[in-house]
């Protein structure tokens, strides 16, 4: 996957191109707003991260003028402004996630592999299917290898999170923002207290486990495969 | 206060067109009054005249010279201020009370004014008079006319009068404004020298309000509202400064050692790598801390706060509860939840969730570390009306705050004995406090026998019922 990177930092974007790179994906960085503008109109780009606040040109208007000439490539805002508006503002603008600075590699990596993974149009399935594992929408019922798994409603809308993201790595504060809609720190270890409720109703009495720890990053459902 | 400083007053300035104005206009009417009322009269007393001359003239005609005369004498000896004269054009008079015609009226065709000799027993004086000479038949003249002496004074003396009272008017004016001006005055200079002290450095400094709610009264509470506002952001900028220069010092010195230490066991792959682990989740708590320290810092300045929207209270804590229950339900703890009707607050959702979020918290945290596995720790969390406020109760029965310590949590990073051992920041409590205040709202901590009991009123939003 390529990944365009506009950062006008030198040590950030070098270290997210290397770190990307390690990750397997091909990435282009641009240092100004103008030149960003450029690579994101020409190149083809399966995810953009852009900064807010570049020299020549802002990184909401970039995103704005590539979304009125239809250009529809994934954005991750990355900014150091994190009043709750100004993430408004910028996915208003035709941002599709939003982070702040500083970061953790592991918290960008997760959201943008998400994002990519948009480009495949995902309708909306009516069942959700991890290995034996499958969700049926329509009647919110949950069964293991045809044995149901009663879940309480929260528990039911985070496994549903965790299944239209399989094989992804999802940060616990993705999961924070995107099912429970809170943009701030809990401080506590809530997400994991949540996350082993989940899986001993799923995976205790089972041999695969789905749900699975991914160290120093956050939480993956897969069967293996 | 130098008189030559109060002339240069706007206040004065004002007044002084303003008096100005009223004279010239004050002038013009008295003016335009005097010249009516002179023409009124004049042609008044034209057209008496000319009414007796048509009336001498018809005696003329029924009885000739010697009736004339006649009716002259009678009429002349009669008190009053009538006029006559009827004799030859120079010299001989026939009957009338003056002695000749008066050299003004020789010459003219029509009426003109003149003056006589006038005499009553030992009182003789010049005085003026209007008459308009005829000519009867040959030589002799008919004058009629009216004395107009007493018309004149009361003119002069209204004229005087108008001028004494311009002369008072203006004298009123000019002392008026230099009082009003001096009182203005007086007040401006109370804003200046409060602002002159404020920009010496003493942000504490108020401008006094006379209580009279008028413009001066209102732009000075203005200006102390400001005032209010720019001391909160200074102090808390201040704190901020501060907290920033003791308390994160630590971590950082920490976040060093960690990569020093990384650097000494550059043999040891492993030791390396937990060195380095250990320095990145140093650096992430000290990045929380930052975050929190500058949201508190923007809440208190009111910065924070400009997104509102309608939240109902109830719906806040239904959600919390439910985010928060496997985490008491972990600690062996009981929520108990209240909430009845919407309650709904004009805030920002994330803030007021996070500030119950962090009571929440608090209340897991130090909860009473009990033996007794028997009795089962309750926390109580409920929303309520009273009034025209929502009042949010979260009440824990761990191990409470003591009377003396309850003003001091809610400043930054103060850790009580016996929490130091806990993870937090000393942050949580300025938080909740940070986004009560900043919804102008009130936080009380209490005794909850045992525990905390933490008391939130905020002022409900009045909604408005929809058509």
């Amino acid at each position: 996957m390529r990944v365009l990177i506009i950062e006008d930092d030198l040590e950030t974007a070098r270290f997210l191109s290397k770190a990307l790179g390690e990750s397997g994906h091909e990435t282009d960085h641009a240092l100004d707003g103008e030149q960003g503008l450029d690579l994101g109109r020409n190149g083809t780009y399966d995810v953009m991260v852009v900064d807010r606040m570049l020299p020549k040109r802002d990184g909401l208007s970039i995103i704005e003028t590539l979304r009125d000439e239809g250009n529809k490539t994934p954005v991750l805002i990355l900014s150091a402004l994190d009043k709750v508006d100004e993430r408004v503002k910028g996915l208003k603008a035709g941002g599709d996630d939003y982070l702040t600075k500083p970061f953790a590699f592991s918290e960008l990596l997760a959201r943008i592999e998400v994002l990519m993974r948009r480009l495949i149009p995902e309708g909306e399935e009516t069942d959700l299917k991890v290995g034996d594992l499958i969700m049926e929408r329509l009647s919110q019922k949950v069964s293991r290898a045809g044995v149901d798994i009663q879940l309480v409603p929260r528990e039911y809308r985070l496994l549903e999170y965790l299944m239209r993201h399989k094989d992804q790595v999802v940060t616990r504060t993705m999961l924070l923002e995107n099912v429970w809609d809170y943009h701030f720190d809990p401080g506590t270890n809530i997400i994991d207290v949540h996350m082993s409720r989940l899986r001993s109703k799923i995976d205790k009495d089972f041999d695969q486990s789905l749900l699975q720890t991914v160290r120093g990053a956050g939480y993956m459902i897969s069967d293996g495969a | 206060m130098a008189p030559n400083h109060l002339f240069k007053t706007t206040a004065f300035r004002l007044i002084a067109i303003y008096l100005l104005v009223i004279i010239i206009a004050s002038v013009s009417v008295g003016a335009y009054v005097a010249w009516k009322t002179n023409t009124l009269m004049s042609r008044q007393l034209i057209e008496t005249i000319s009414a007796e001359v048509e009336g001498l003239a018809e005696q003329y005609r029924l009885g000739g010279n010697q009736q004339l005369a006649r009716v002259i004498n009678q009429r002349a000896r009669r008190p009053g201020n009538s006029i006559y004269y009827f004799g030859a054009h120079r010299g001989s008079k026939i009957a009338g009370n003056i002695n000749r015609i008066p050299a003004e009226l020789i010459r003219t065709k029509g009426g003109a004014r003149f003056q006589y000799l006038w005499q009553q027993g030992d009182i003789r004086q010049q005085r003026h008079a209007v008459g308009l000479p005829i000519h009867v038949t040959g030589n002799l003249v008919l004058v009629v006319g009216r004395d107009i002496e007493d018309q004149m004074e009361f003119t002069a003396a209204t004229r005087n009068m108008f001028l004494i009272a311009l002369g008072a008017l203006a004298l009123f004016g000019i002392v008026a404004g230099l009082w009003v001006s001096r009182n203005l005055l007086n007040r401006i200079n109370s804003i200046t020298r409060t602002s002159k002290s404020i920009m010496a450095g003493d942000l504490s400094e108020r401008i006094p309000i006379n209580g009279s709610d008028d413009e001066l009264d209102r732009l000075s509470s203005n200006l102390n509202t400001m005032l209010a506002r720019i001391e909160t952001l200074m102090i808390s900028m201040r704190e901020v400064t501060d907290n920033i220069a003791h308390d994160l010092k630590t971590p950082i010195n920490r976040i060093r050692i960690g990569a020093e230490e990384a650097l000494l066991d550059s043999t040891d792959a492993d030791a390396q790598k937990h060195a380095l682990h250990a320095t990145i989740e140093e650096a992430d708590n000290l990045i929380k801390t930052f975050n929190a320290i500058l949201k508190i810092a923007r809440l208190e300045a009111g910065a924070d706060t400009e997104k509102k929207d309608l939240v109902d209270l109830s719906q806040v804590v239904s959600e919390l509860a439910e985010f928060y229950e496997p985490l008491v339900d972990d600690a062996g703890m009981k929520l108990n939840i209240k909430r009845n009707e919407p309650i709904t607050i004009m805030a920002d959702r994330q803030l007021v969730s996070q500030a119950i979020a962090n009571l929440l918290d608090n209340a897991i945290k130090y909860a009473r570390s009990t033996d007794d596995q028997t009795s089962e720790q309750t926390i109580e969390l409920s929303v309520e009306r009273v009034g025209e406020q929502a009042k949010i109760i979260i009440a824990d029965q761990g191990q409470g705050i003591t009377r003396e310590n309850r003003k001091r949590v809610f400043n930054r990073f103060v850790r009580l004995e016996g929490s130091r051992s806990k993870p937090g920041s000393g942050l949580g409590l300025s938080m909740v406090g940070a986004i009560v205040k900043a919804y102008g709202g009130t936080i009380k901590l209490e005794d909850n026998h045992p525990g905390l009991r933490v008391v939130i009123i905020i002022p409900e939003h009045k909604q408005q019922i929809a058509a």
